[in-house]
């Protein structure tokens, strides 16, 4: 048997092994995108971003983010308007849209949805038995969900909830059929029956799903989607075919072939895609794809334990500290130069950003901060180990060491949260687009177990906090930001590193992508030029 | 009668054990499930509920008794991070598990078996030289670095086997990877039996040479092969994380490190007595075989033999 031979026999062997389908028409037309494994479909079960990306275009919630608009714009999506507040902002009434109706599905009829589901939704995520990840969410916020009649929820607020329209634009929040969620028990995280813009057609749990588009007479299934600059209403694509990597690599490979039609590119791929001023290189280029890098609304920062008296009240070590990071490298080498350095607090894209100005191209001079011995806690992970190591370098000429503890990831949170560290490394990805989402972290009463671990507290900052918190967006509330942003800087509780940015890149032939964290249904805005793909594949299969 | 009782209260002490352990490693560096589940965001009495919930508030030897008996009457109750059944869960990935390890076990033990007989037979010294140096290659590269390889150069360069979602790349580079081992294993195991006076016997009486190797040198080595059979066969139950995350098969093996980390601990418990169970009963399946293949290894004949 000669090699070649061997070599057809095997890849015989190797396709009915894998019982590959043959991509028809219908395959070309579908939109083939890649996704994180997710850890189910049932929007209160998990809290994962991945798997809120996806159940985003199953279920809709009752407000949602413009796919277009930057800084992003909260828009009601299932409520017909913003919440109207009564009884001295006690209480919020929610009116919905009229006649969205649910996918049609075997376990029950196709109906419109009403208030009553909504109730059942939000009662559900707050329910304990539910043990829902994302009970944090209303739990403690909303005391009471009622449905005042078929078209009117009814929220009864445990205090000032200025953020609630936020809050009910995040995914564990959207509205699923209650008959749906009896008939299939435990199987329910396997299936959906919701309003969004596509619908279930096929889930195989940790390799792929199938998703068909929905729509509706009269109105968008997605309210909105596509409108403005996208152009038509509704999903654009019929079938997605969603593929789901627990690596990069095989990813990454399956979208130069052109089996995917855009792939977040991978941190290991960044060198040979990217020139150094950080462009995709013009072979790249030449294959029609194109790169988008968007700003991923989270910050890095180290954070100092308030309650230790001698790093509370040493100023001068805080800045010593600060002084020695060199911001830019520490993105080059961890983030794979997919990152910003972090002026402050807040990223880009929110009102409050500052971009970071080097002090020079020479390394900053010590300050003569008395030399210290710190603590510094780390999850036990190569990554976090190796950062320590790199701060520990670069403390050392400045008289401070670091003495390293690592601890697998619980027990490090524990010790967090018990006060036992002085230095930690930490990071927060916002959970809607606020600026006050970013400086909660430093307001006294979301100390441990909340997110200000180092349970930073100055009554002049909470003050602040509490009052920008009831205020619209607007001048007055910028300014109070902006006070609480120069109060940071000034007393230093945290050390910002850097802001991390995303890339992704596209194929020439898919359009309207725009990258957003906050984005829902996203596959709902993309559209295929055919013509460009039969003229491109090739090249790429070749 | 007297020795299998001894045996069977030697498995149960093993169990005993085993189940201790986990539970004591579970309570001393697994962390909190609940603060696992409800996230960083957790309200206090929230996770104080959930805590209640899963039974973790109770006094200690009350959980262990528990634990105890629920593995023993093999209800696993549900996964704190999906809710769904641990045992539906587990079973729902087993087939892809299977069907990655079970091909590559039997092409890998045959493969082996093949190239430790193949110099003996041959009694070409060369031919041994040349297997050693390709078994101690595969050994000695690490399967991540195998997987990249294989993967972009086999499937994605040279197109002949799916990047992700076929079984055949994985099944040959999970064989490979134990052919090394099978193979200096039963080299060593079979080279014993490969001088023995009743094989130049064999063959001077005129037999034919396959019925030589097959009824004479390698049932004489039955025992040792069915030892590595039996030691390797739990393995195929626990999968390979790496394959199965590189190939998109996602079966056993990423269900458990998805448990590990979520801090899952009525997965992890359900299959560290599963595997635990299966690598008693296996080891003790194992010595009644080698027992029934070579009767000598029987203390009462050995008794008789000496007697």
């Amino acid at each position: 048997m000669t090699a070649s031979r061997l070599l057809r026999l095997c890849f015989l062997a190797s396709a009915l092994l894998a019982g590959c389908r043959q991509g028809g028409e219908d395959d070309f037309r579908a939109l083939h995108l890649a996704s994180p494994p997710i850890g189910g479909l049932d929007p209160i079960r998990h809290g994962d971003q991945p798997s809120h990306r996806l159940q985003s275009h199953l279920y809709e919630t009752l407000y949602t983010y413009d796919y277009e608009d930057r800084p992003y714009r909260l828009r009601p999506l299932l409520a017909e308007e913003f919440p109207q507040l009564q009884g001295g902002g006690r209480v919020a009434r929610i009116r919905l849209r009229r006649g969205v109706l649910f996918h049609p599905d075997p376990c029950c009829r196709q109906r419109p949805l009403t208030a009553q589901d909504v109730v059942f939704s939000l009662r559900r995520l707050l329910d304990p038995a539910q043990a829902s990840p994302a009970a944090w969410i209303l739990s403690g916020k909303v005391s009471a969900v009622e449905a005042e009649s078929d078209e009117v929820v009814r929220l009864t607020l445990a205090g000032a909830l200025p953020e609630l329209p936020h809050l009910l634009a995040m995914t564990a929040t959207a509205v699923v059929q209650p008959q749906a969620v009896a008939y299939y028990g435990d199987q329910f995280d396997q299936r959906a029956v919701g309003t969004g813009p596509y619908r279930l057609l096929e889930y195989r749990p940790r390799q792929w799903l199938r998703l068909g588009a929905f729509r509706q007479g009269g109105r968008s299934a997605a309210a909105g989607v596509g409108e403005g600059r996208a152009g038509a209403r509704g999903p654009l694509a019929e079938e997605v075919q969603v593929r789901l990597f627990a690596e990069a690599q095989p990813m990454w490979l399956h979208f130069l072939r052109g089996d995917l039609d855009l792939c977040p590119l991978p941190a290991e791929a960044a060198g040979a895609a990217l020139s150094e001023e950080g462009r995709l290189r013009p072979e790249w280029e030449k294959k029609g794809m194109t790169l988008f890098r968007g700003s991923a609304l989270d910050v890095t920062y180290l954070v100092f334990n308030w309650r230790d008296p001698r790093l509370r009240r040493d100023l001068k070590l805080r800045r010593e500290i600060d002084q020695a990071l060199d911001r830019r490298q520490a993105v080059r080498l961890f983030f794979g130069g997919l990152g910003e350095a972090a002026a402050g607090l807040i990223p880009p894209g929110l009102p409050g950003y500052r971009p970071f100005v080097a002090a020079g191209a020479a390394p900053a001079l010590p300050l003569g901060a008395a030399p210290a011995t710190l603590s510094l806690d780390i999850e036990a992970t190569v990554q976090s180990r190796l950062f320590a190591e790199y701060l520990a370098r670069a403390l050392a000429p400045r008289g401070i060491a670091l003495r390293i503890r690592q601890a697998e990831t619980g027990a490090w949170m524990a010790r967090l949260q018990r006060g036992d560290f002085q230095l930690a490394p930490m990071s927060w990805a916002a959970d809607y687009p606020d600026s006050l989402n970013f400086l909660q972290l430093l307001y006294s009463k979301n100390a441990p177990p909340g997110p200000n671990l180092g349970a930073f507290a100055d009554p002049r900052f909470d003050r602040l906090f509490e009052r920008a918190r009831l205020l619209p967006e607007g001048r007055q509330r910028q300014a109070l930001i902006e006070e609480m942003l120069q109060q940071v800087a000034q007393q230093r509780p945290l050390l910002f590193l850097a802001h991390r940015q995303a890339a992704v890149l596209v194929q020439g032939w898919l359009q309207n992508y725009q990258y957003g964290d906050f984005t829902s249904a996203l596959y709902a805005f993309l559209r295929l030029d055919l013509a460009a793909k039969r003229r491109l594949l090739p090249e790429l299969l070749r | 009668m007297k020795r299998l009782g001894r045996e069977i209260g030697r498995a149960a002490a093993v169990l005993l054990g085993i189940l201790s352990l986990t539970f004591v490693l579970f309570h001393w560096v697994g962390g909190d499930p609940a603060g696992r589940v409800l996230g960083a965001h957790a309200r206090p009495e929230l996770l104080q509920q959930l805590r209640q919930a899963y039974g973790l508030s109770r006094p200690l030897w009350a959980q262990y008794v528990d634990f105890l008996w629920s593995m023993v009457c093999f209800d696993f109750g549900r996964s704190f991070a999906g809710g769904q059944p641990v045992a539906a869960l587990l079973l729902s990935a087993l087939p892809r598990t299977l069907a990655l390890t079970v091909p590559a076990f039997l092409l890998g033990s045959a493969g082996g078996l093949f190239c430790a007989a193949l110099p003996l037979l041959c009694r070409r010294p060369g031919l041994a030289r040349l297997f050693d140096l390709a078994s101690a290659a595969a050994m000695s590269l690490p399967l991540l670095m195998l997987i990249i390889a294989a993967q972009y150069g086999l499937a994605y360069r040279l197109g002949l086997f799916p990047i992700s979602g076929g079984y055949g790349l994985p099944i040959l580079l999970l064989a490979a990877l134990q052919l090394g081992y099978d193979y200096r294993y039963y080299r060593g195991a079979l080279a014993r039996h490969a001088s023995g006076d009743y094989l130049v016997a064999a063959v001077a009486r005129g037999l034919p040479r396959w019925r030589v190797v097959l009824r004479h040198w390698l049932a004489n080595g039955a025992p040792s092969i069915a030892v590595r059979l039996v030691t390797a066969a739990p393995f195929l139950f626990t999968g390979s994380l790496l394959l199965e995350n590189y190939f998109g098969l996602r079966g056993l093996g990423a269900v458990l490190v998805e448990a590990l980390w979520a801090v899952d601990w009525p997965v992890l418990r359900a299959a560290t007595w599963l595997v635990s169970l299966l690598f008693v009963l296996l080891h003790g399946g194992g010595d009644l075989l080698c027992r029934w293949l070579d009767p000598r290894g029987k203390p009462e004949e050995a008794e008789v033999r000496r007697g």
